[in-house]
């Protein structure tokens, strides 16, 4: 406080005052009314598809009391066979491609932020993040002549393969920002010590970068695990992962078993960001 | 080169950038360190100190010079293949070991077997008072016990040379001075040479065998404590040791040693040249006189060397302080006795006069 004496208690008051009107955002204008129409059309959709997914009837628009029978047939049902399989491309595309990608995205994150000034280094970083820039369906068109270009197979590994490219920079991202925050003198105390490079890396950096890689790999794996356009695209025949099996089956009209899927990858999703947030956390505020 | 030279650091210039946009970082530096040695690199920030300690444990490269340790030239030699340690600024403990794993970190890069390691460790653990420690993490250690551990483990794998990098800077006062005794013992009885890093110019005169003076990337003096402190080479050395008065003169002439030199009003005092003193007739010098040497005296004295108006006065608890105003327009600050702080004498627009033995007047190039 600047003039204690001469203000006495109404400073205090008065500097509560300013902090509300300068700090609370309520008092914007139209703030409510804005906050409730996004929270409105972000959520309202996945609250309704939630909601139905327990409904007891056959209708997605009638209720019918509660009931778990789309979930049981989710698993057990005629379709199930098709939609584990998609799954299990899902997550195995999911897995491989988030390890691949955090691990090119790690070698890019330390090469562009402990790698000095080299020629081209705004290119380079560009180069990386472009995935986020051009639009999906672009990427998706450009994989898919890339692929029968060089007579490529379409199948499995085609959907891996771009899966790996376009989960760089979502990777990339969290790794690049944990690593700027750690200070260069860690690798030189390790250097110092008598550390060979690569000791310096695994033994001291990598540690230190831990929660910002596992940060990029579960953003990835999310990413991965609903990516439809550019899977769509580069899918072959026969080969299905969940979004484009849900995708199919909607193609016949929506089934309510389609609701329970969709339910559980919703909390697949909002578990593996979580936790990605919470490993973003606990690593910056060490 | 003689047998007790730790680090012999010859001619080392150093640029950043290149080309016409070349930043000298040091230039021309000449040092020989003696085994044993407790030196000290003293200068305001942006000196080149921290650089030159750098370049020794091999995290920057020079453009000229070489530098030598115990005979053999370390230049080029990268950072992990030079037997030298460094404590860092900000400790730079490895936050995911325990303390007992970093003190022993350096061994177990240098393929120690285990046993020795453990040995080794708690020997450190030991040395810094830390042994209940050992399992803890650094962030669950205070400041002065992450110095310390910093410390340890730069010590772990013996160096021939220990770097210091202002370790001291983040500690509090207290600390800070209880860290410093702490320092010098423990380089006493390791008798090993240590180089230090600092900006905090008590910290050099307390603790060194040695200081080297830097500024602007140039050595600008190196002696022991006493010696920088009585003895300053120039202006810049006398000004950022200690607290000094300058008095800017003339230089009329130079003639047996001796210099007649003309205060700006009007004075002329006569004093001995320093030899290598690089003054010369007619140039520009200054007088540096420390305020312990200055004795206020009634004005009409007869030895009254400086005359003038007190235009402030400052206690100090154990002395005070006054400001004085000299006709020529010099401002000087002398330390008064205890006794000497009365209104009468020393008060607020009184006349003093201010004598100094010629011998604590240090006539000083710019």
């Amino acid at each position: 406080m600047v003039f204690p004496d001469s203000l006495g208690d109404k400073s205090e008051t008065g500097q509560r005052v300013v902090k509300k009107s300068l700090r609370d955002i309520r008092d914007y204008i139209g703030f409510f009314p804005m906050t409730v129409l996004c929270l409105i059309l972000l959520y309202g959709p996945l609250i309704i598809v939630m909601f139905y997914s327990f409904n007891d009837s056959q209708s997605i628009t009638i209720w019918g009391g509660f009931s778990l029978r789309w979930y049981e047939e989710v698993f057990f049902g005629v379709e199930s066979p098709k939609f584990k399989k998609a799954a299990f491309n899902s997550f195995t595309i999911a897995l491989m491609a988030a390890t691949t990608s955090t691990v090119i995205a790690t070698c890019a994150a330390v090469a562009m932020i402990r790698g000095g000034a080299f020629r081209g280094k705004g290119l380079t970083f560009g180069l990386i993040n472009l995935p986020l820039m051009v639009p999906e369906i672009v990427t998706a068109v450009a994989t898919l002549i890339f692929f029968s270009t060089i007579g490529f197979r379409a199948g499995y590994a085609t959907i891996l393969v771009a899966h790996i490219a376009f989960c760089i920079p979502f990777a990339y991202l969290p790794i690049a920002a944990r690593l700027q925050g750690i200070d260069e003198s860690y690798e030189e105390a390790a250097v110092d010590l008598y550390a060979s490079r690569s000791r310096a890396f695994f033994q001291v950096l990598m540690p230190l970068m831990l929660p910002g890689i596992i940060s990029g790999f579960l953003l990835a794996f999310v990413i991965s695990l609903d990516d439809f356009i550019i899977t769509n695209f580069v899918k072959g025949a026969g080969v299905e992962t969940l979004p484009t099996a849900i995708f199919g089956a909607v193609k016949q009209g929506i089934k309510p078993n389609i609701m329970a899927i969709s339910t559980l990858l919703l909390f697949l999703s909002i578990v593996i960001v979580t936790l990605s947030y919470l490993f973003n956390r606990s690593g910056s505020r060490s | 080169m003689n047998d007790d030279t730790a680090i012999s650091i010859r001619d080392v210039t150093k640029y950043y950038g290149s080309g016409a946009d070349a930043v000298r970082a040091l230039h021309g530096i000449d040092i020989s360190i003696r085994h044993n040695e407790f030196f000290t690199l003293l200068g305001p920030s942006g000196c080149g100190k921290t650089t030159l300690l750098r370049t020794i444990g091999g995290f920057e490269d020079f453009q000229q010079g070489e530098i030598i340790l115990y005979g053999e030239s370390i230049k080029g030699l990268p950072a992990n293949k030079r037997p030298v340690n460094t404590v860092f600024q900000h400790y730079a403990l490895f936050p995911h070991m325990t303390i007992v794993d970093n003190i022993g970190f350096g061994l177990k890069m240098l393929g120690k077997p285990e046993q020795e390691i453990r040995r080794r460790s708690h020997e450190m653990l030991e040395l810094v008072k830390l042994e209940e420690f050992a399992q803890r993490k650094p962030d669950q250690l205070s400041g002065g016990q992450q110095q310390r551990v910093a410390l340890a483990r730069a010590l772990a794998p013996a160096p021939k040379v220990l770097l210091l990098d202002e370790p001291l800077s983040a500690l509090d006062l207290k600390l800070r001075q209880a860290m410093r005794h702490e320092l010098r013992h423990i380089q006493e009885a390791l008798a090993m040479t240590f180089i230090f890093v600092t900006h905090d110019q008590q910290e050099a005169l307390t603790m060194s065998d040695r200081i080297a003076v830097m500024s602007k990337g140039e050595l600008q003096q190196i002696g022991p404590p006493e010696d920088i402190y009585n003895n300053p080479s120039n202006v810049f050395v006398a000004d950022f040791i200690g607290e000094t008065n300058l008095v800017p003169v003339t230089i009329r002439q130079i003639s047996d040693g001796q210099a007649r030199c003309v205060l700006d009003g009007g004075e002329t005092i006569t004093l001995n040249v320093a030899a290598g003193a690089e003054i010369r007739e007619g140039g520009r010098a200054s007088l540096s006189i420390r305020p312990e040497h200055m004795e206020v005296c009634p004005e009409e004295s007869g030895s009254v060397q400086f005359s003038g108006t007190v235009t402030e006065r400052v206690f100090l608890g154990n002395d005070a302080q006054i400001v004085v105003e000299t006709a020529g327009g010099a401002t000087l600050i002398a330390r008064l006795q205890l006794e000497q702080w009365n209104p009468a004498d020393t008060g607020h627009g009184k006349r003093v006069g201010i004598s100094v033995k010629s011998d604590f007047v240090k006539l000083l190039a710019h």
